[in-house]
């Protein structure tokens, strides 16, 4: 599993923006940019279904909770 | 009470706040189902803004388009090399990310703001026809293409909305 890089190249294709749990907050993008400052509702998790998933060999799920992918 | 230039600036200020406040109340009020209140916070808000106006006509703050526009380059090129820098590391500082972020999404616009002004002020008798977008999540400014998720905040396109 890889750093995922915080570009705007790969900011396009997250997904988290559309995801039932993403904290109400602006932050987002949280394999590359780490946890959320708000609490996470358990709704689903998208990470699954996300292109940067397959690119960067990644296997965790919620980041917004658990912090950047390492 | 300081001269009334000042004032008319204080004034200037205090109104276009109200404006932007009761804007943001209006839209609380109807997310949480009380669409005549919403109304009268729009109501105020409307008036707000013509007030505001009235006290930037009255203390000079209206000039040529050329002029505006300079003054906005200045504006926004100072908020995304100054201001925001040392608020985003004020905020880390402090640990707050909810202030972090917000100031990020701002200062990431404001950079397409001063390049959207500079261009008008240089091609203004020959501008061309641009189709602009914002992202209704972060503010975020787009120049004809949307791409499929907002480059700041994540937001997918249809929130990202064209500006008439």
């Amino acid at each position: 599993m890889a750093t995922v890089p915080d570009s705007a190249e790969n900011a396009v294709r997250c997904v988290c923006g559309e995801c039932p749990s993403k904290p109400a907050e602006l932050k987002s993008f949280y394999c590359a940019r780490g946890a959320g400052g708000s609490a996470v509702q358990h709704r689903g998790c998208l990470c699954g279904e996300c292109p940067l998933t397959g690119d960067y060999d990644l296997w965790g799920d919620y980041y917004c909770e658990s912090g950047a992918a390492s | 009470m300081g001269d009334t230039l000042g004032n008319l600036k204080d004034a200037f200020a205090g109104e276009s706040q109200a404006n932007r406040r009761y804007l943001a109340y209006a839209k609380k009020a109807e997310e949480e189902g009380y669409p005549l209140v919403a109304r009268r916070f729009r109501v105020a808000a409307e008036s707000e803004t013509i007030h505001a106006h009235n006290h930037l006509r009255v203390m000079g703050g209206l000039k040529s388009t050329a002029d505006n526009l300079r003054a906005s380059i200045g504006g926004e090129n100072y908020e995304h090399v100054t201001m925001y820098p040392d608020f985003i590391a004020q905020a880390e500082k402090e640990g707050n990310e909810e202030a972090k972020y917000s100031f990020h999404a701002a200062n990431e616009a404001e950079k397409f703001h001063e390049k959207m002004f500079a261009e008008a002020l240089e091609k203004m008798e020959a501008l061309g026809d641009s189709r602009f977008y914002v992202c209704q999540v972060c503010g975020m400014t787009y120049e004809n293409e949307v791409p499929e998720h907002c480059v700041v905040c994540t937001a997918p396109k249809e929130k990202i909305l064209e500006v008439a």
